[in-house]
């Protein structure tokens, strides 16, 4: 990649790692989750081309990692985290309760929040944890102002002694634009912990102090905000009689000022606000005083408006003026632009335009799990093996399952081992016992699913635990995890945590590893794991291994046709094990192989029920 | 200038290298550009998109369906999807015409998509077309099909095929990068 001394096209998330390097920071952690997956290697990355001693690391969760980095603020040292919306639900502990601490170097959390959701179980508002905590937040409308935000965050941080929120949302994170290039601060600040503790210790006793301390802090904070910041909170002002008032934060302002120009309005003044939490009132309150009419986008919580003392004419997202769900992409703002002004939209789009797309209907392609993908074989063991199991599942690639009808439930990172005691428990208490099988991958093994599998062998829940073990963070980008032994730099290796080992060391007693192409012994081994779990009343996990296809290892090549004469056409290759290799034409009403994503994996031989997938032999038969 | 271009695929296409490629070409052409791409399931076959935005009044990285003034498409579905959703009357549709049957399609629950309902959406909307159809060594450099016939045409005012090859410099390397801009290099001699 070109690397300009001044200048560079750099992704959102490498903009902020880079200004994380800039500003002196030593220690940065995280754990993959999108839209944040590329900060930390970006931030490695710089360090190393900058010479900074800047250690990075993955963390095997977001509350290990925001631990992490906290500690390293402890002794003085600039320290981050980064981690995706719901990943700060995983560390809201420490984040609520380190909020209250005097901390020494200044520490930045990246929270990366995905309005849409485009790739989240959730669209919370990250902000809203903020005004929670009790802890500042800085949200940026690009790229090149998050830079900006990253350093004075730092600087926020270490002069109110109080971890500060950078969150940025997907548009930000995803965007490509040029960005400046600056020399790293060298701060060096060598790591000195000085004992302390009222400071350091949370005890019920120190709350009693350090929370209204917190309270002043918010509100030498929110002074800063309103006097001080005026480069993230201005007023565009109307060149006419103002008919609207608009505030925005974030993105939404971006796309605000897009708006104003395509519609040539100048009678729309806009307030940009870029610290929503704690919100300089007095702005905001000015700016309603004096407009008639206000439209407060803000994604995606009503973050602004909840602070604002009297919001009884503003038109936001807490009254529903504004959608309460949902992105506020540009087509969003520009209905609810009109809306508030009173005016019909005209869309410069012909009317065709909308017609055409639902004649012929075409739907969204829906993803699917890559051609090769061992967990498509393992979820086809799971239904072979109990077609009237319940399937408690996970986050991951592999929540893709649904599409072979083998994931039930997923509810968040690590659920599918509790859920598994829940579904055990309910029928428990009718008598009644079920096949449980749930799936989980290998890194959100060592994320979350520790804790639910120690509490089920502890209290004898009899399920199946399939731990998906394709030897990488795989939906996120290919990040490495405690089972692979890699850190985030080459060649920096660690020490490898094996699967089997941490499940014994939960106590489990029946672990059996299975190669997850070989679906034989897929079903042969979840059998035995059932027979054992119902037996002793307690967990057993099957581990099926198979390297992901991403990670592009070689492996044998068995090349598949579909039998003509034998193919009835009944389409249960394509329901139950659902491969883009494998294609119906509906014109002769049987299955193919489509030779473009075919990968030669060979295992849909033994999927279908009338033999009529057939490997080609040498001699091309 | 400003043109607004939107891409259109699904994962595995090469969305993310063409939309950066066609930024750095661009930004090497000294003009003002940003961008977005939607990631999300991208790596396991859903649709990809990605916005490009040159000219120096953009604020935001998202264009405003109905006012692209072009759409790149890597596939015929998506190609259909972006010319319905995002692209102008009298704009401009690049393609590369394979198709990639929806599971929807594949269950036999929607018919497929094919280049005559392009043409003919095209000719209704005053729409300039180009269907790509150029052999590649290998599916995943339809990309490259699509950015030589950008280069070819001078689809994109003042960025030259140089500037199009310094950002596959900056992007790719080895093997990879000699076999890209070898490909690239013929499209531009068709």
């Amino acid at each position: 990649m070109r690397m300009a001394t001044e200048r560079a096209v750099l992704l959102g998330n490498e903009a902020i790692a880079r200004a994380v390097v800039e500003a002196g920071c030593e220690v940065a952690c995280a754990y993959p989750g999108t839209p944040s997956s590329e900060i930390l290697p970006a931030i490695a990355k710089f360090a190393d081309l900058l010479d900074t001693k800047t250690v990075v690391e993955w963390g095997t969760n977001e509350k290990v990692a925001y631990e992490v980095a906290i500690s390293a603020s402890f002794t003085g040292k600039r320290s981050c985290v980064a981690m995706k919306h719901v990943g700060l639900n995983v560390a809201a502990d420490p984040f609520m309760s380190a909020a209250q601490f005097d901390i020494e170097g200044g520490m930045l959390l990246i929270v990366a929040d995905d309005p849409g959701p485009h790739s989240s179980q959730t669209e919370q508002d990250s902000r809203l944890f903020g005004l929670f905590a009790k802890v500042p937040v800085l949200d940026p409308s690009s790229a090149r102002e998050a830079m900006e935000m990253v350093k004075d965050g730092f600087e926020l941080s270490e002069r109110h002694k109080i971890p500060v929120m950078l969150r940025p949302t997907v548009r930000v994170d995803h965007c490509r634009q040029d960005v400046e290039l600056n020399d790293p601060l060298r701060l060096e600040r060598p790591a000195k912990f000085v004992k302390d503790v009222k400071r350091w210790v949370c005890l019920p006793a120190h709350v009693k102090t350090t929370h209204p301390k917190l309270n002043q802090k918010m509100d030498a904070v929110r002074e800063e905000f309103t006097k001080n910041f005026s480069k993230y909170n201005f007023e565009v002002a109307a060149q006419e009689k103002p008919k609207l008032g608009i505030i925005a934060g974030g993105i939404s302002f971006a796309v605000v000022m897009d708006l104003l120009a395509k519609l040539g309005r100048k009678d729309i003044s806009v307030l940009k606000i870029g610290t929503p939490h704690p919100l300089p009132v007095d702005l905001v309150n000015d700016f309603i005083a004096r407009h008639e009419n206000v439209l407060l986008l803000e994604e995606t919580y009503p973050v602004i408006e909840l602070q604002i003392t009297d919001r009884r004419n503003v038109k936001g997202r807490w009254n529903g003026y504004v959608p309460r769900a949902g992105e506020l992409t540009p087509e969003v703002v520009e209905e609810l632009v009109c809306k508030a002004l009173g005016e019909t939209c005209t869309r410069d789009a012909d009317e065709d335009l909308k017609k055409a797309i639902e004649e012929l209907k075409i739907t969204p392609k829906p993803p699917m799990l890559c051609p090769g993908c061992p967990h498509r074989a393992s979820f086809f063991a799971i239904r072979k093996a109990f077609p009237d199991g319940i399937y408690p599942s996970d986050i991951g690639c592999y929540t893709l399952g649904v599409n072979q009808k083998t994931v039930d439930t997923s509810i968040c990172m690590g659920a599918s081992v509790t859920q598994s005691s829940g579904f055990y428990l309910a029928h428990k208490v009718d008598g009644q016992l079920r096949p449980v099988v749930a799936t989980i991958g290998d890194s959100t093994f060592f994320h979350m699913g520790l804790p639910g599998l120690v509490n089920g062998v502890y209290n004898k829940h009899a399920f199946v635990l399939a731990i998906l073990d394709n030897h990488v963070t795989a939906m996120t980008g290919g990040q490495p995890h405690p089972g692979t032994g890699q850190k985030l730099r080459k060649g920096d290796s660690g020490r490898i945590v094996p699967i089997e080992r941490a499940v014994k060391g939960c106590g489990v007693e029946f672990v059996k590893r299975v190669e997850a192409y070989d679906i034989d012994e897929g079903v042969k081994a979840l059998k035995e794991a059932w027979e054992y779990a119902k037996d002793h009343k307690e967990p057993a996990v099957v581990i099926f291994g198979h390297p992901c296809m991403l990670l592009r290892q070689e492996q044998p090549k068995v090349p598949v046709r579909v039998e003509d004469e034998t193919c009835v056409g009944c389409k249960f290759c394509i329901n139950f094990f659902n491969c883009p290799g494998l294609v119906f034409d509906e014109s002769s009403k049987k299955a193919y192989v489509d030779e473009r994503f075919c990968v030669k994996c060979g295992v849909c031989v033994n999927v279908c029920p009338h033999g009529a997938i057939q490997v080609i032999s040498e001699e091309g038969k | 200038m400003k043109l607004d271009i939107f891409v259109i695929g699904v994962g595995g296409q090469g969305i993310g290298l063409l939309s950066e490629t066609i930024i750095r070409a661009a930004d090497h052409a000294g003009l003002t550009v940003k961008g977005v791409d939607t990631h999300g399931l991208a790596q396991r076959g859903g649709m990809v998109t990605s916005h490009i935005r040159i000219g120096e009044d953009a604020f935001s990285p998202l264009i405003m369906p109905g006012l692209a003034d072009m759409v790149l498409a890597l596939e015929i579905h998506e190609a259909l999807r972006g010319l319905n959703t995002y692209l102008k009357d009298k704009g401009t549709l690049v393609y590369y015409s394979v198709s990639l049957q929806p599971l929807n399609v594949r269950l036999g629950e929607e018919k497929p998509v094919t280049i005559d309902d392009i043409s003919r959406e095209c000719k209704k909307r005053s729409v300039k077309e180009y269907a790509v159809s150029r052999e590649v060594p290998d599916p995943r450099m339809q990309n490259i099909a699509i950015l030589g016939t950008l280069a070819r045409e001078r689809l994109i005012d003042s960025v030259e095929p140089r500037h199009y090859e310094m950002a596959l410099e900056d992007l790719l390397s080895g093997k990879v990068l000699e076999l890209n801009l070898n490909l690239f290099r013929s499209i531009l001699a068709d």
